[in-house]
């Protein structure tokens, strides 16, 4: 048995739309080890979603596209699944929870059913079994009263208490990965620490490697071991969370790490933020998506995508500045100084 | 116990509704120059006889009150042209036909309707789907009396698969129940393509996907029902309007039904008949609506029943 229960190489995922393609996912590769939780990072229309989403194919296709790239679950290649073979991952061995409790539930079905129809699917087990199982997980997912809940439809039940059933829907089967799209964003704080503490809590007791995509990088140090940072669809940076924390190398991880609002700073000091806005994945620029917004941008920036660098322990970074011929522009970098080249405006 | 209180609310406020509606009418049809009796030649004291005969004679208000008390009774009055026969009577001959016909033409409508609809969502922009399209243009912009006249001509007359018209078998309701159902096929078809590729993109869905759901199970259990609400609305005036008789289908195929009596009533001005059909078709329609209200409420649990 491999250490590595998902690795995904050179994944890319399009929209074809009228307008042209949409090249939401380029070239990712990333590997995730069984009971391991990654967080995936990056502002809003960073590829995230669309990426693990699209690992089982969920996104509707036309348009959704993968255009490349392979797919290995627990050994097995599943980039060439069709949608018969998925469904034997999809919910048993692959679970998701989204992002809106609101609507990823149906409105007009009973909680109960949209629990048990999952057991069903896959478990050779009676409705009577099935229900009683749902009620122990609705119970394990932290819900009061789920015998009650059961009888219940979606509207009844508060933000957090839905987003409590989609994660006893998809712990249904004890899948051996969990994919929680930003599971938190719609809650309010001390619903998401409680949400976040569940998924924990079953990712030790289950051995269920997570894969966690947030835009709070506090709730990145309080989770995750490892990170990866997500912009304009690539990968620019992965590793371990204190190597992304403390010795960040590339400069968007840095102005992400710098944007989080501080308690001991000066409190009329106006909050970071990043100059700009993300690129048109419509056309992508040639070179790293992030130069035309990056304060170290060089020539080779805008014209060449990086490589990777290794820096050890698996810690990878995709910037021209970890590159030796890099110069002036990269010392200062490495210092936190601001240097505003000569090309940028 | 809620379902009751809501029913009772509603039967009352459609009293109140139907009430105004047989006032109105019983008025506006008085308002029409002539009367049932001008187009026949008789002698001035025939003619008094007549109208003192039907209560015309006497002040509108005095015929208000005792249409209003025999409507009371269930009596919609006797018609002025086809004489000797209650409206009644009328429509209790009439209407069956008219009902056998209405109610085909739905069935058939919803059935291949949704079939379409969903194939067409589900093969967007494919064969089928471009298929559906043009029978949902043929459908909506072809009136029904060529569609009518073609079917006849065509599977009666030429290919002669069907008797052309009359109402005793099976092999006769075929054409009429396709000519009449076309229309709303198409519309039906058109709704719930539209609406199913606007729950395919939904969140749920995708939940149920990822738990791994068979194609039949994401369709049946969690779209069809979510994208049924915009044609449940669409069906309530439709089914109306469709079993209380279609004058022009039911004319192409000489069916004996309700149809031709809202033309010729209106053509002969006969007062009772052009009231009491009203009434009879205003019934059915809040009657329809109030049933869509509560299939509503069944499909969709945050619909209260409480307004």
């Amino acid at each position: 048995m491999s250490e590595q229960i998902l690795k995904v190489e050179h994944f890319s995922v399009s929209f074809d739309t009228y307008a042209g393609e949409v090249q939401a996912v380029r070239d990712v590769s990333f590997a995730l080890n069984r009971g391991e939780i990654l967080s995936i990072v990056g502002e809003s229309g960073s590829g995230k979603s669309v990426m693990t989403q699209s690992l089982v194919k969920l996104l509707p296709a036309p348009p959704a596209r993968i255009k490349s790239g392979k797919v290995i679950f627990d050994g097995q290649d599943i980039s060439g699944y069709r949608f018969k073979q998925l469904r034997q991952i999809k919910g048993q061995k692959i679970a998701y929870i989204f992002q809106d409790p609101m609507t990823s539930l149906n409105p007009t079905v009973k909680i109960g059913k949209q629990v048990t129809e999952g057991l069903l699917a896959h478990a050779s087990v009676s409705r009577q079994e099935a229900r009683r199982k749902a009620v122990e997980l609705l119970r394990s997912a932290g819900i009061p009263n789920p015998d009650k809940r059961m009888e219940q439809y979606p509207h009844e039940l508060s933000g957090g208490m839905r987003q409590r059933v989609m994660i006893a829907i998809a712990i249904a089967m004890q899948p051996q990965l969990l994919v929680a799209d930003e599971p938190t964003t719609a809650l309010d704080v001390t619903i998401q620490s409680q949400i976040l503490g569940t998924i924990k809590d079953l990712n030790r007791s289950l051995g269920m490697a997570v894969i966690l995509i947030t835009h709070d990088m506090g709730v990145v140090a309080g989770m995750a071991q490892r990170v990866m940072v997500m912009y304009g669809g690539r990968v620019v940076e992965s590793g371990a969370v204190r190597d992304i924390f403390y010795h960040s190398a590339h400069p968007y991880t840095r102005s992400l790490l710098a944007a989080v609002p501080r308690l001991d700073a000066d409190s009329t000091a106006p909050l970071e933020h990043i100059v700009g806005s993300p690129p048109d994945m419509l056309a992508p620029p040639a070179g790293c998506p992030f130069a035309p917004r990056c304060r170290y941008a060089m020539e080779v920036c805008r014209s060449h995508m990086p490589g990777r660098t290794e820096l050890g322990d698996g810690h990878d970074t995709y910037c021209w500045l970890c590159d030796s011929r890099a110069g002036e522009t990269a010392q200062a970098f490495l210092r936190g100084e601001r240097v505003v080249h000569s090309g940028t405006e | 116990m809620k379902l009751l209180k809501f029913i009772l609310k509603r039967v009352v406020v459609s009293v109140i509704m139907i009430f105004c509606l047989v006032t109105i009418s019983f008025f506006l049809v008085k308002l029409i120059p002539g009367s049932p009796f001008t187009s026949e030649k008789m002698q001035a004291g025939n003619k008094a006889a007549i109208y003192a005969y039907y209560g015309l004679d006497k002040p509108v208000y005095e015929q208000y009150f005792t249409y209003m008390k025999n409507l009371l009774h269930g009596d919609l009055g006797t018609s002025y042209k086809i004489r000797g026969v209650t409206v009644n009577e009328i429509i209790r001959t009439a209407f069956p036909y008219s009902l056998d016909l209405g109610m085909r033409a739905v069935a058939f409508a919803l059935t291949m309707g949704l079939l379409l609809g969903i194939v067409a969502a589900y093969q967007r922009g494919k064969a089928m789907d471009t298929f559906t399209m043009i029978v949902a243009i043929i459908g909506t912009s072809v009136p029904s009396f060529i569609m009518g006249f073609f079917v006849q001509y065509l599977f009666a007359v030429k290919l002669k698969w069907f008797p052309p018209a009359e109402y005793t078998s099976f092999a006769h309701t075929v054409l009429p129940t396709f000519a009449l159902g076309l229309g709303m096929l198409a519309t039906i078809a058109k709704y719930t393509r539209t609406s199913m590729l606007e729950v395919i993109s939904s969140d749920y869905v995708k939940t149920a996907d990822a738990k791994g759901l068979s194609k039949f199970r994401i369709i049946v259990g969690h779209q069809l029902r979510n994208a049924l609400m915009p044609i449940i609305t669409l069906l309530g005036p439709m089914i109306a309007s469709v079993i209380t008789g279609t004058f022009v289908v039911e004319n192409v195929f000489a069916i004996p039904g309700l149809g031709r009596h809202y033309v010729t009533s209106v053509q002969g001005l006969d007062y009772t008949l052009i009231t009491g059909l009203t009434i009879f078709f205003a019934a059915f329609l809040v009657l329809m609506n109030l049933l869509v209200d509560i299939v509503y409420a069944l499909i969709d649990p945050r619909i209260g029943l409480v307004e």
